[in-house]
């Protein structure tokens, strides 16, 4: 019972763990469905039928149950997966012990953050089993679709009103927890842990923070006005004239839009929620990894701080195509691009770390290499995607579908995983199987290329997506072959994941015993706390009996 | 610790009310954006009782301030609860007690104001789907409202120095809606 309403941060960073782990299964398993019913849509699957007698009638998916699956995959994903593994459970379990603190500032703030985030996904989940199912309009929920109840289709009924709920319940939480991890970094660090003593990902944590604290509040907005448009018969986001199945819309008014411009103001950033801290837990394991100090931390610091506020000047990308002036959609553009400066400041500093480095390559590094590598690759579509011209052509195609997956998705779960390895033995007090580590990352790395890049070039080919299926599309059928290999693709690196589960519950049981400091690190965590004397990364020391110099050992 | 002197409660309020801050910007840009788009726009009659209202809660805010409601907890160590405070039987303690209560009675006077104001509204057939600007009336005082609500029970059991600040800022979040509705309402 101890571990059921604890206030410890780290029974409750291991309980987000967990939770997350549960999403994001079950996320995972939506997309395979999603992906084979695409490419198969007409055979029968027992599965199908067995979960949805009436969606799945025969076992063949209706294009409302594809919609359903791909509005509770992205919505589990990016809010249960991507926003809470790497900041709410990580962050909770080692931002205390890495700034020196008992725990965090607030420790029942913190539990009820965690209870409220389940109730969130219950709430979510519970949308499958009520009449009409789960909703229909994706994770960015736009409306009018999204406020218009069920006439626009079965599970934009109860399913979409759970849907809101859900998020909004996610909001308050995900607020709740931004309030303790700004406080905790301002106000509980050890002495002598000035804030350039930080390790990146304490910095990252709270940035993150400041994120989400003026995200998440503007997102609770938008969502209640949208619940008031169902609910309440209010129009903020319904324009008048509407025909929609066969019945004439009474509401008027309203804009689509305003829906779209309130939504991504707190969605971009939302982006950067699920990537920072990430980028600060590479950091901190290139520098582990190639025995080196990280190179430029300052850089690193100010980088991640204007990557941050850059992040909430432009959200218009998404909304190239809604008809704004093409003057907004240049400063949206040229706003959009720039970030590329502060990422690519940060990957030359992460190739700089690793340059003349003693490398070992551990699972944990072989992920934060990972990583750089995805983070590269879907931040060059990401600035195809940030100019208006080319956007036009790929806006709602595969090639978005690519570009968003690798750069959020899967630089994310990569960042996850290594963090996974690396703290392993703090968090479980055993080692992982670095063997069974090394495959799993070197089988995904390849199946998650082989998943996504053949979806670039069927954006090139102007493959839309949200489409259930492409059955009645005849330029598609040369493109088949493609969608093919990358279901096969997907199912392949999916089979691998479970050597990742197998590798976790096997290694929480019967793992080696770790020592206190398994991989010789400098950080807070893993020495004894005391007074800070210096900053986070100083390996490579030469002179001593070890390489390193850990944070609060005397000179 | 290195900021053991700072009040880490203050700093959470001070989150906690960016936080509000946000929440209300997002309504104010959605009201003047909705505002522009048409032409169904029927400017909200503000209840009298209202500037009734704004005195009750600028009345209790001012009364936290002139009697240091929230100072006299300076003296005492900064992270103590405040039930540690009340339980002592330094005189200032109790001489800040009655201020709070003073400042709670004033709030919740504030509170069944508010409370009547939307009946007056709904008794002249103006309700929430009634029209875009009442939409808006009805979601901004009823969000401050709930606001407020939580500030009573801050000021009964949570830090008082934090508790102050919050219900210091209600005060001027309120003044804002109300202006804001008498500008563009």
């Amino acid at each position: 019972m101890r571990y059921v309403f604890s206030k410890d941060h780290k029974t409750i960073g291991q309980q987000y763990f967990f939770l997350a782990l549960f999403a994001a299964f079950a996320g995972m398993l939506m997309s395979l469905m999603m992906r084979y019913h695409l490419v198969y849509p007409d055979k029968k699957v027992g599965l199908f039928a067995a979960l949805w007698p009436s969606a799945a009638a025969g076992g063949i998916m209706t294009p409302e149950l594809y919609l359903s699956l791909m509005t509770m995959h992205g919505t589990i994903m990016v809010f249960f997966v991507l926003t809470t593994v790497p900041q709410s459970g990580f962050g909770n379990y080692f931002l205390p012990l890495q700034i020196g603190a008992e725990d965090m500032a607030f420790p029942t703030l913190n539990m009820l953050s965690f209870w409220t985030t389940l109730a969130a996904l219950l709430t979510l989940l519970s949308a499958f089993f009520v009449e009409g199912g789960a909703p229909l309009s994706g994770w960015t929920a736009y409306p009018p679709l999204s406020a218009l109840g069920s006439i626009a289709g079965p599970g934009q009924g109860t399913g979409q009103n759970l849907w809101i709920l859900s998020i909004a319940i996610f909001s308050v939480a995900s607020l709740m927890g931004a309030i303790n991890f700004i406080v905790t970094v301002l106000d509980m660090r050890i002495a002598g842990m000035s804030m350039m003593r930080l390790p990146l990902t304490c910095w990252a944590w709270f940035i993150t923070a400041i994120l989400s604290l003026f995200g998440f509040s503007v997102l609770l907005a938008a969502g209640l006005l949208l619940f008031l448009d169902r609910v309440a018969g209010c129009s903020f986001f319904i324009p008048g004239g509407l025909l929609v199945s066969d019945q004439i819309v009474d509401r008027k008014g309203g804009s689509p839009l305003l829906w779209q411009h309130l939504f991504w103001f707190f969605g971009h950033p939302e982006v950067y929620i699920a990537i920072l801290p990430g980028m600060g837990l590479v950091s901190t394991i290139l520098s582990v990894f190639s025995r080196k100090p990280v190179f430029g931390y300052r850089a690193m610091v100010y980088a991640m701080l204007s990557i941050g506020f850059l992040g909430y000047l432009v959200w218009g990308h998404h909304m190239f195509v809604s008809g704004m002036s093409p003057y907004s959609a240049i400063a949206f553009s040229v706003l959009t691009i720039v970030i590329g400066v502060p990422s690519a400041i940060k990957t030359f500093n992460w190739l700089g770390t690793l340059w003349g480095g003693k490398i070992r390559l551990t699972s944990a590094m072989l992920f934060a290499l990972g990583f750089v590598s995805v983070f590269v690759t879907g931040g060059l579509s990401g600035l195809v995607l940030g100019q208006p011209a080319l956007d036009l052509y790929f806006h709602d195609t595969y090639f978005v579908v690519a570009h968003f997956h690798i750069i959020m998705g899967v630089a994310a779960v990569f960042g996850i995983f290594s963090g996974t390895y690396y703290w392993f033995p703090k968090m479980f007090g055993r080692m992982m199987n670095e063997t069974a580590g090394k495959l799993h990352f070197y089988l995904t790395y390849v199946g998650v290329f082989a998943i996504f890049i053949p979806m670039h070039f069927l954006g090139f080919a102007g493959n839309p997506r949200r489409y259930p299926d492409f059955k009645e599309l005849q330029f598609m059928e040369k493109l088949m072959p493609l969608h093919v290999f990358s279901t096969h693709a997907a199912f392949f690196t999916a089979a691998v994941q479970l050597v990742f589960l197998i590798n976790l519950f096997w290694s929480l049981k019967r793992g080696a015993v770790a020592v206190s400091n398994p991989w010789n690190a400098t950080t807070l965590e893993w020495v004894e706390h005391g007074e800070v004397l210096r900053g986070p990364y100083e390996y490579g020391v030469p002179g001593g009996e070890n390489d390193f110099v850990t944070q609060t050992e005397e000179p | 610790m290195i900021a053991a002197q700072r009040n880490r409660s203050v700093t959470g309020v001070m989150m906690l009310l960016a936080a509000v801050t946000m929440l209300f910007a997002a309504f104010t840009s959605a009201m003047i954006v909705r505002r522009g788009l048409s032409g169904d726009w029927i400017t909200t009659p503000l209840p009298r009782i209202l500037w009734v209202n704004t005195v009750m809660l600028a009345a209790s805010s001012l009364l936290l301030l002139r009697k240091g409601g929230a100072d006299s907890q300076s003296a005492a160590p900064a992270l103590a609860p405040a039930s540690r405070v009340e339980t002592s039987l330094d005189p200032a303690g109790k001489c800040a007690c009655a201020t709070i209560c003073h400042a709670e009675i004033l709030g919740i006077l504030f509170l069944c104001g508010q409370i009547e104001a939307w009946r007056e509204l709904a008794a002249a057939g103006i309700y929430l789907p009634t029209n875009p600007s009442a939409s808006f009336f009805y979601i901004l005082t009823v969000t401050h409202f709930v606001h407020v609500l939580g500030g009573l029970f801050a000021l009964q059991f949570a830090n008082r120095q934090a508790a102050a600040v919050y219900w210091h800022f209600m005060t001027g979040l309120w003044i804002y809606v109300l202006l804001l509705f008498s500008i563009w309402g």
